[in-house]
């Protein structure tokens, strides 16, 4: 069995085993991505080859992530790396700094491994609008893996990645992870570090691992979380040992799910799958399963698509090719500059969001739209502090639907914005949310994974990790989609 | 809702659009706004705006200086420089 | 005709801290143009700023010294525009909710002395709720 199909915490017993060396693996690695990115599937989760150039700094016995490689999202800063967000933009843009979490994980002896393929400035839940071309699931190749960190997924699915960092704004890290059959998990925010993040909603980014199982979901989040003095939005609160919340009994706790939630468009088999199995399983381990509301949740898509591309509009507005990437070489003045870089310079889906967002925090619409969507925001955040009196987290699915084939949504983008309804709410009110396999839906002729979401309290990451490590355990659905072999 | 004109905001961001590229994102914009005009239903009297989740407060760094990089180490990401600066068309129009 | 000639003067004070408001990059008056600069300051893809305490304290210290009357919550929000030295496209900047509002200053020119009030409180500056 090659090397690149062990998870992190597999490959670190090897190291202390002496049983397998770095070398070994980035061998094994360097082999998979070859045979499977580039060939007939296409999967193209890696931007190109030449992005894949392992580098560590300093050997450190200390971590289980020491020699582990780890793929990262092309809108995370690598020194001496061109970072591109998957934009013409920023193309040629080699990033003098280290992003936050990229130097933690150095300072362990992790080994970067690559940019991964996304949607441009991570505007997008399909990874199609990536200026690289678009990337393909590994369950099906004919399918979207998600987005906006598509990549970042399909790399860890297809076992071309061990384990790889992704974003998440408004479900990027855990809709990919759900259609692609692996674990995503979305941190409180200011758990992490945002430094070196290229910004697309500063008050909902969140970066966070992509992984194949519960375990090295747990151990990789250990290593990037913590306070950053250099992001005066992240939170001075001690990191857990999350490691040490697997394998505890989950008997006792309290899952909260929708009392209403009838909604058109959730696919049959989803249903069937996180409403009907997951809970059965979940009472059997002794879990008390509670109805709550959430009566809010039904304006989230409407505030998220308000409040997220204003930030975007501002954080987009540094892209003029004065200092770095594109810019039109024609340009006479300093108006064309502008115009011109940045209307050839982004795609479709960045103008449009930024369009939506210079709209809405116009004068003599501020009040209506931006701050108004602020206000619904709170309301939002208030429904979940309510509901996390009655329970320790709650459940339902990622996504409305499994993978949906290449180019199905493109032409209509409301359509798309409509399927990130399970996700956003935990970007809004800043709470955790990991994806983790709950089913698979095999009446496409291909086995398609179901994504279920366990949101928590702040900084509960813990209990998140004890009930979705148990889950896990007890349905084997990593094994079953050959995450772990 | 009346279509908008997008081209003052356009202008806003400063972004070129072609007519036709327009015309596709005015129609696609007003399908958004009806979507989130949905929020005016919503009662928000004496509620309080988020613009965080996490209400950190007083957050600050000490005064002093921190090491960082020679401006040759930037200027190379720049599509254009002279000497030490970042080079731009002229921004002052002769008026006539 | 009689014309009264009114000169209005707008006023930077730069505040004598060692470091730039945002990022760690030291303050040289005279010093080379773009000789201290880092990611921050210049608007990288990823940069973040973090306020600068003596900034703080210093305009503090200045309210106080005009006789204003110092603000309980102060935020700071951004002035999005575009001008090729403002690197962000966004000067990050107080809108409603400054440091302080109010206070004087007297000039006195000859024998004459005139007292100038600063933001006066009519005019609404510094009274609406900053929010979190």
């Amino acid at each position: 069995m090659s090397l690149s199909e062990k998870t992190a915490f597999e490959l670190s017993e090897l190291y202390r085993k002496k049983e397998c060396t770095q070398e070994d693996v980035l061998k094994d690695l360097g082999i998979a991505v070859k045979a499977k990115d580039r060939d007939a599937r296409r999967i193209h989760a890696y931007i190109q080859p030449e992005s894949i150039r392992p580098r560590e700094l300093k050997k450190s016995a200390a971590s289980r992530l020491s020699g582990i490689p780890i793929a990262v999202k092309d809108n995370i800063c690598v020194e001496g790396e061109e970072i591109t967000c998957a934009s013409k933009i920023l193309k040629g843009f080699i990033s003098p700094y280290n992003a936050t979490v990229v130097q933690k994980l150095l300072n362990v002896g992790a080994v970067i491994f690559g940019r991964t393929n996304m949607d441009e400035f991570a505007f997008g839940s399909s990874c199609e609008t990536s200026v690289y071309g678009p990337t393909r699931n590994p369950r099906d190749p004919e399918r979207v893996p998600g987005g906006s960190s598509g990549g970042s997924a399909a790399s860890v699915a297809d076992h071309t990645a061990i384990a790889a960092l992704g974003s998440d704004t408004g479900g990027s890290i855990r809709q990919p992870a759900s259609f692609c059959g692996v674990v995503g998990m979305k941190p409180t925010y200011g758990r992490v570090s945002r430094y070196g993040l290229v910004a697309f909603a500063s008050s909902l980014d969140q970066i966070g691992p992509i992984t194949k199982d519960v375990r090295d979901s747990a151990l990789l989040l250990g290593v990037i979380a913590g306070h950053d003095p250099k992001d005066s939005t992240s939170a001075d609160l001690p990191v857990p040992d999350y490691l040490a919340c697997l394998g505890q009994s989950i008997k006792g706790m309290k899952v909260g799910i929708l009392a209403d939630d009838n909604k058109e468009g959730l696919n049959p088999l989803v249903r069937a799958s996180v409403k009907e199995e997951a809970q059965n399983t979940l009472r059997k381990l002794g879990v008390e399963i509670k109805e709550i509301s959430l009566p809010h949740m039904k304006y989230a898509v409407s505030v998220y698509y308000i409040v997220a591309p204003s930030e975007a509009s501002s954080n987009l507005a540094r892209f003029d090719g004065v200092r770095y990437g594109f810019r039109d070489p024609k340009a006479a003045s300093v108006l064309d500059l502008y115009e011109n870089t940045r209307g050839e310079g982004f795609g479709a889906e960045a103008k449009r969001r930024i369009i939506l967002g210079t709209y809405s925090l116009s004068s003599g619409y501020y009040d209506a739209y931006y701050l108004k969507a602020m206000k619904v925001r709170t309301k939002i955040k208030q429904d979940f502090d309510k509901a996390f009196k009655e329970v320790d987290a709650i459940m339902m699915p990622t996504s409305p639907s499994v993978a949906f084939k290449l180019g199905e949504k493109t032409q209509n983008p409301l359509e798309m914005y409509l399927s990130d309804i399970y996700t956003i709410s935990a970007n809004l009110a800043g709470i955790p949310a990991i994806s983790i396999p709950c089913g698979i839906d095999g009446t496409h002729g291909k086995s398609l994974p179901i994504g279920l979401q366990f949101l928590g309290k702040p900084f509960d990451e813990g209990t998140l990790y004890k009930l979705a490590h148990a889950f896990e355990q007890n349905t084997d659905f990593h094994r079953k989609l050959g995450n772990v072999k | 809702m009346s279509g908008i004109d997008l081209r003052p905001i356009a202008h806003l961001a400063r972004l070129r659009f072609k007519d036709e590229e327009l015309k596709v994102f005015e129609a696609q914009v007003n399908d958004i706004l009806k979507l989130v005009n949905q929020l005016a239903e919503v009662p928000v009297e004496g509620v309080e705006p988020t613009s965080h989740p996490l209400a950190l407060k007083n957050v600050f760094r000490e005064d002093q200086p921190s090491p960082s990089l020679p401006i040759e180490e930037f200027l190379k990401a720049s599509p254009r420089t002279r000497g030490r600066f970042f080079e731009v068309p002229k921004i002052i129009e002769n008026t006539k | 005709m009689n014309y009264l000639v009114t000169i209005g003067l707008e006023t930077h004070v730069q505040l004598k801290t060692r470091t730039k408001i945002f990022c760690g990059c030291k303050l040289e008056f005279g010093g080379q143009p773009n000789s201290h600069v880092c990611p921050v300051c210049l608007g990288l893809p990823g940069a973040l700023p973090v306020l600068n305490r003596e900034v703080f304290l210093l305009g503090l210290r200045a309210v106080l010294a005009l006789q204003g009357t110092p603000s309980t919550v102060i935020k700071f929000d951004r002035k999005n525009y575009f001008y090729p030295d403002l690197p962000k496209g966004y000067q990050i900047s107080q809108y409603d909710s400054p440091l302080g509002v109010g206070g004087s200053i007297e000039i006195r020119s000859g024998d004459k002395t005139k007292k100038n009030t600063l933001n006066p409180p009519a005019s609404g500056r510094g009274r609406r709720k900053a929010h979190p």
